[in-house]
């Protein structure tokens, strides 16, 4: 009797343990999901300046500059859903990265201390953004284990878990990566 | 001209004087050293073998000539070290980068060897030497040589016994790291992962005296590393796939453990040796270029963890 009782307390531990875990991973990925918002906003924030800065030195990227900003306020604009979002951002990526790369043609723009700050803080908010995407993907991949490995697949499929999807450079953005080889990155 | 016919041309022009005096010095210890020691093993093993009546008192006077012999010799050779090392190893450095700062006596702060957090036992002694400290690029960096130890006491019939423990020795070098961060992340060499895998990395993640384990994409960074951070996010800002790949090629080329630590922006990287680097070497002659140019690699080789990890390019906001 104390035996069977010792065995289920047990199991019910294990139990409780690998539910806990299951659901501080889901967690996980909606919070790191959260953090790439944060340096999207950041790279929002950042656009305004850029294009105010630029403008008056790159007359034929006029398009490419009215384009970034319209994509920016339709992001901002909070009414598009999470793939749409993905999808306008990757678009505002490329974007960016075009400027950055006819920026090349234009030396005084170049020279500009206030186009540099922007540039370097772009950079950086860039590196921070992949940062944070990489971090989704890690957490992605451990829910994703945890989904399908034997013993918590058969508690997530109980809880209703399943795989999530991870975050795909699309072609457009493996071009912009090109774009830091010119800076020497 | 070529890097090689350049340190030649500096060793003849500004080198070859000092040494020359130096190599004088260096004769006459040995000299003193052949002088006195051979004669003394000589007495020993004369004592050892034949028998004597005075035996004990023979013993105690040829131990104690021993001694005397022994610590006049230390005293010549380390004088003669220091010399050397002000005289030459001073200004390989300053023609190596003329910018850099030498001071043989000093070493990395305790406080900053803690700060890296790469060794977490408690400290005992810590010494150092040959720290060097100074600016190429844009990147500020300093090193020297540590030695870490922690000492147990254990109890026998005769008192207590003092043992003391490495805790690390070799090199540790510190650089200002070329983008902001406010946490702490650590880069340590994997040993359970590699031997044990996805069970060993279980493991790795219940490591309570670290912050959280980051598993990160690059599988051969991954089989040499491994990484504990406070920020899953800040610890990817800094291990960029281009900066893991570097840090696999510095670990290559030092051909053994590699530590490091980001912290307060900076980057400390520890490597244990056993050589003990810029060191004269009292028994082979001081006149063979390629004894110092030794030197002047090892400087290369420590002071190129700035373009290994590739630390002057400053395209973030830290400038």
């Amino acid at each position: 009797m104390i035996i069977l009782i010792i065995i289920l307390v047990v199991a019910a531990l294990i139990g409780f343990g690998l539910y806990n875990s299951l659901v501080g991973k889901k967690n996980q990925v909606e919070n790191a999901f959260a953090s790439i918002d944060v340096f999207l906003k950041k790279r929002y924030d950042l656009i305004p300046n850029l294009v105010a800065t630029v403008k008056q030195y790159m007359q034929h990227e006029a398009d490419t500059l009215t384009k970034v900003t319209e994509m920016r306020a339709r992001a901002t604009s909070g009414s598009v859903g999470t793939d749409e979002k993905v999808e306008i951002n990757n678009q505002l990526s490329a974007g960016l990265g075009r400027i950055m790369v006819a920026v090349e043609a234009y030396p005084e723009l170049k020279a500009n201390e206030n186009f540099n700050q922007l540039q370097r803080t772009l950079n950086e908010t860039e590196e921070q953004l992949s940062a944070a995407r990489r971090a989704f993907n890690a957490s992605v991949t451990d829910f994703n284990n945890a989904v399908e490995m034997f013993p918590t697949n058969i508690l997530a499929g109980m809880m209703g878990y399943t795989r999530r999807t991870l975050l795909v450079t699309p072609e457009a953005e493996r071009a912009n990566v090109n774009v830091g080889d010119l800076f020497k990155r | 001209m070529s890097d090689r016919s350049a340190f030649q041309d500096f060793h003849a022009t500004t080198l070859a004087r000092p040494l020359a005096e130096l190599e004088a010095r260096r004769l006459s210890i040995t000299k003193f050293a052949y002088a006195a020691f051979a004669p003394l093993g000589l007495m020993a093993v004369i004592f050892a073998t034949g028998v004597r009546e005075n035996g004990v008192i023979a013993y105690v006077l040829l131990g104690l000539t021993a001694l005397g012999l022994g610590g006049w010799f230390y005293y010549l050779q380390s004088d003669f070290r220091d010399d050397f090392k002000r005289e030459i190893v001073t200004r390989v450095i300053g023609f190596f980068s003329p910018g850099l700062r030498y001071n043989p006596k000093s070493r990395i702060s305790r406080t900053q060897f803690e700060t890296g957090d790469i060794f977490q036992h408690r400290i005992d002694r810590y010494n150092g030497e040959d720290h060097v400290t100074g600016q190429l690029g844009q990147t500020a960096f300093e090193f020297s040589e540590l030695h870490a130890e922690y000492k147990t006491t254990t109890r026998t019939k005769n008192g207590t016994q003092t043992h003391w423990h490495t805790i690390f020795k070799g090199l540790y070098f510190i650089a200002d790291f070329n983008k902001d961060f406010r946490g702490d992340t650590v880069v340590l060499p994997d040993s359970l992962q590699s031997a044990f895998g996805f069970l060993g990395q279980k493991l790795q993640s219940l490591n309570f005296s670290r912050g959280q384990l980051i598993k990160l994409e690059d599988p051969e960074f991954e089989k040499a590393f491994v990484v504990y951070s406070d920020d899953q996010i800040e610890a990817r800002y800094i291990l960029t796939p281009a900066l893991m790949q570097r840090m696999v090629e510095l670990k290559r080329k030092v051909g053994g453990r590699v530590y490091f630590a980001f912290t307060g922006s900076k980057v400390h990287v520890a490597i244990p040796t056993s050589k003990d680097h810029f060191e004269p070497r009292i028994f082979s002659t001081l006149l063979d270029v390629s004894a110092i140019e030794q030197y002047y690699h090892d400087l290369q080789l420590i002071s190129g963890i700035i373009e290994d990890l590739n630390l002057n390019t400053r395209i973030w906001t830290k400038a």
